[in-house]
């Protein structure tokens, strides 16, 4: 998976890594800003306490 | 494609997507505690102050009736003890979307209110969502926490606290069970919050009493947070 993804990326090792790095902060700033508010906003849970 | 060369690609595809898993959980992790959680807390310190604090009884919370709704705020909660500057809203319920999540401190609906008889209890996180809780095992006596209403200031003073398993919702009872010296007719007020930090095995309970209600902000108070 990962190793297709390497082979399709273009340019020599040096631009490849950059090109990967530039993913993945692309990746974690979409998780960060709207992935995970979503789903801790979906799937909060109640504590035992309620009554 | 050799056969035995395509069953190692399978399993290695299936390694690499449980490796994401696991990588996304950690970043989860990391965004809920380095990233979510600071935000939360500043957002809920930031949100409680723009509440003006009142020298004089005002009207500038909701008024606590049985049809208050989840959410709403009806109080303020000052714990030196925290900080000099700690103060967060206490809104009705204890569901978290609505209150725990969002405002902060949520008040156990089936709890008396601040300074009525019997017992007034809160819950908040921990950790997580601003932890608005998360100082609550460094509370001691001798030390006050402060509840601010439309009625006035309820200062509560620290008695007690226990360690119990999440089942023990008598804790929070009118007469707190668990709490030393409780008997009919007392104000006391239970704290709270999931024990150890980072799980919720179990519960850590707070118990305070009623010592002090007034119309004005009591003078120690005041003086921690320089009114």
């Amino acid at each position: 998976m990962y190793r297709a993804l390497y082979k399709a990326l273009k340019g020599n090792t040096l631009l490849k890594v950059l090109q990967l790095v530039g993913m993945a902060a692309a990746l974690v700033a979409i998780l960060f800003l709207f992935v995970f508010p979503y789903i801790d906003a979906t799937f909060a849970e109640d504590p035992n306490f309620n009554a | 494609m050799p056969k035995h060369k395509r069953t190692l690609d399978v399993i290695g595809v299936f390694g690499e997507i449980l490796i994401t898993i696991g990588v996304l959980i950690l970043l989860y992790v990391v965004w809920q505690l380095g990233v979510n959680d600071p935000v939360v807390s500043s957002a809920q310190q930031q949100q409680a102050k723009q509440v003006p604090i009142s020298t004089q009884v005002d009207k500038q919370f909701e008024e606590p009736t049985k049809d208050l709704k989840q959410g709403k705020v009806f109080a303020k909660i000052y714990i030196p003890r925290f900080s000099n500057d700690y103060v967060r809203l206490i809104g009705q319920g204890t569901f978290q979307k609505v209150t725990l999540n969002k405002i902060g401190v949520g008040h156990y609906v089936r709890s008396q209110w601040p300074g009525e008889e019997g017992n007034f209890a809160v819950a908040a996180h921990r950790t997580s969502h601003g932890a608005p809780f998360n100082k609550i095992d460094t509370l001691k006596e001798g030390d006050s926490v402060y509840v601010e209403t439309n009625e006035g200031w309820f200062t509560y003073t620290y008695r007690q606290t226990a360690i119990v398993e999440p089942t023990a919702i008598e804790v929070i009872d009118k007469i707190p069970v668990g709490m030393t010296g409780a008997k009919k007719g007392g104000y006391y007020m239970t704290m709270t919050s999931c024990h150890p930090k980072w799980s919720n095995k179990q519960r850590i309970i707070v118990w305070l009493e009623l010592t002090n209600q007034s119309e004005v902000m009591p003078w120690e108070l005041k003086q921690v947070i320089g009114q």
